[in-house]
């Protein structure tokens, strides 16, 4: 049995073996290929970051049309004002459609944000959302999520992410998966921005989620099973990437699956799993409304069930206290 | 001086560009030869990352983040990479790596193939995770910053790549064992 320290040992070690320094002949290919490779004007490479919500790229996309006709008008002859029309600005916005490239090239790497690398915190918050850290041993509450529950777990499980849409709490012991309990779903439309569109015309019930899961196919699934949680019924499914899908995001690299939004308004939710990733959903009707608690594994190593039953007693523990 | 040659090199000056990687490329090239553990497939990607680095400049808008920003398109650079050759190479069995023998006695030669063998059954992004970590020196929150990732992803790659990683070891083990009993 190899233990956790022998092989971080081991990898130190190993790694600090092999070659050093790059052969010279490197610098005068990169030199003679960047003198052919012209560099992209600031804008282009900007824009791609700049959050852009789903909701609001209509009407940017309707601005950039009148500001393109307008511009257009004039260029062509139309009549004079004195007014000052602003000229054609390169700014992202003047790009009404903009279509990230669905390949996993490294051309779309987006600078990293500006922000300062942290101080190592274990129990941050994922960004720019509320959450309550670690979590002591014994029983907690959620807080902001908008179906309230309350569950018990052992010491070090940490709450990354408490809004109303989503709790979510992951562990560094064992083999334990990310828990994610969801609210406000809705399925997404698969789509090259991996935007958070909501797939038109489908529900969003439990056999909706459960159908939608078994015949998506970028998906392996499993048989559903039934489950309950809390005392509330529903179907547990796993799932992974089925090893013919192709279809990506910007910002991953290999195969990506985009399953749930949210029905917020601008929704915010664009979740989905990558290739190297499997997932057990429970799916339950919580007084009408469909709640998912997701086991995320983080790896296509067949370890899905252990990791699963590693959380099952805190997903036995969980109690919803929302009365309708 | 560095800022100098970075702001030239974001107007255009090659030259600038070329002294400002000079004295980063060694270092990026070993990160990606222990990625991609194949000599001329890391200078393919060092080469790739360092021209889309000239092509993408004008749009690194904070100075002091040019080596984060460099690395994190030489990881993205030999994940795709490694997830391209595994796809081409997914049917074919993992021979035992002939290559120099261990300058020191650290580590044993059958460790050493162990370890190289687990390591390329990893998926590219775990391989990165793992020489960012061991190799880098950095945190899980460094490592989250540079990709673009939450920080609990990270710490989770990486737990999953010190598992998968002793897995392999132990199963190669066993075999080995198992092929020693029977002999």
């Amino acid at each position: 049995m190899t233990h956790e320290r022998d092989v971080e040992r081991l990898l130190d070690t190993w790694f600090s073996d092999g070659p050093t320094k790059a052969p010279d002949r490197v610098m005068d290919a990169v030199a003679d290929r960047i003198a052919r490779q012209p560099q992209r004007p600031a804008w282009r490479l900007t824009w791609r970051n700049t959050p852009l919500n789903a909701y609001l790229k209509p009407l940017v996309a309707v601005a950039a049309t009148i500001l393109i006709a307008v511009v257009g008008f004039n260029m062509l002859g139309g009549p004079r004002t004195n007014s000052n029309v602003a000229a054609p600005n390169p700014s992202p916005s003047a790009t009404a459609s903009p279509t990230p490239t669905p390949s996993p090239s490294p051309a779309s790497t987006p600078e990293p944000t500006s922000t300062p690398v942290a101080s190592e915190d274990p129990y941050a918050c994922d960004p720019d959302r509320t959450c309550s850290g670690l979590l002591p041993a014994g029983d907690h509450t959620s807080g902001s999520f908008s179906v309230p529950f309350t569950f018990t777990t052992p010491a070090g499980w940490v709450n990354r992410v408490d809004i109303p849409r989503a709790y979510r709490m992951d562990t560094d012991a064992g083999i334990a998966p990310q828990i994610t309990v969801m609210s406000k779903i809705a399925i997404a439309e698969q789509n090259a921005a991996c935007d958070p569109i909501a797939k038109a015309g489908a529900g969003n019930s439990v056999q909706d989620i459960v159908d939608f899961l078994g015949a998506h196919p970028g998906l392996d699934t499993t048989k559903p099973v039934p489950v309950t949680v809390g005392g509330y019924k529903g179907q547990s499914i796993d799932i992974a990437v089925a090893k013919t899908w192709t279809a990506t995001c910007p910002d991953k690299i290999g195969p990506f699956v985009l399953l749930l939004t949210d029905t917020e308004t601008p929704a915010g939710r664009a979740l989905g799993y990558e290739s190297f990733e499997t997932a057990r959903w429970d799916i339950i009707d919580v007084n009408g409304e469909t709640v998912i608690i997701a086991r995320l594994h983080g790896s296509a190593d067949g370890l899905l069930d252990q990791a699963a039953a590693a959380a099952q007693p805190i997903i036995d523990s969980i109690k919803f206290t929302k009365t309708n | 001086m560095e800022r100098e040659l970075l702001a030239a090199a974001q107007h255009g000056d090659e030259a600038a560009f070329v002294d400002l990687i000079r004295v980063r490329s060694d270092r990026m090239f070993a990160t990606a030869h222990r990625i991609l553990r194949d000599f001329d497939r890391a200078e393919d990607a060092l080469q790739d990352a360092l021209v889309i680095a000239w092509r993408d400049l004008k749009g690194l808008r904070d100075p002091d983040r040019f080596d984060a920003w460099l690395t994190r398109l030489l990881v993205h650079v030999c994940i795709a990479q490694a997830t391209r050759e595994r796809r081409r190479t997914a049917n074919l069995r993992l021979l035992p790596v002939d290559g120099p023998a261990a300058p020191d006695d650290l580590i044993s030669v059958a460790d050493r193939d162990l370890l190289d063998r687990g390591f390329r059954r990893l998926p590219p992004e775990q391989r990165a995770i793992l020489v960012m970590h061991h190799y880098l020196g950095y945190a899980p929150s460094e490592i989250a910053e540079t990709l673009a990732i939450p920080a609990g992803t990270a710490r989770s790659r990486l737990h999953h790549a010190h598992r998968a990683m002793r897995a392999a070891l132990d199963a190669d083990a066993r075999v080995t064992q198992r092929k020693g009993r029977s002999a």
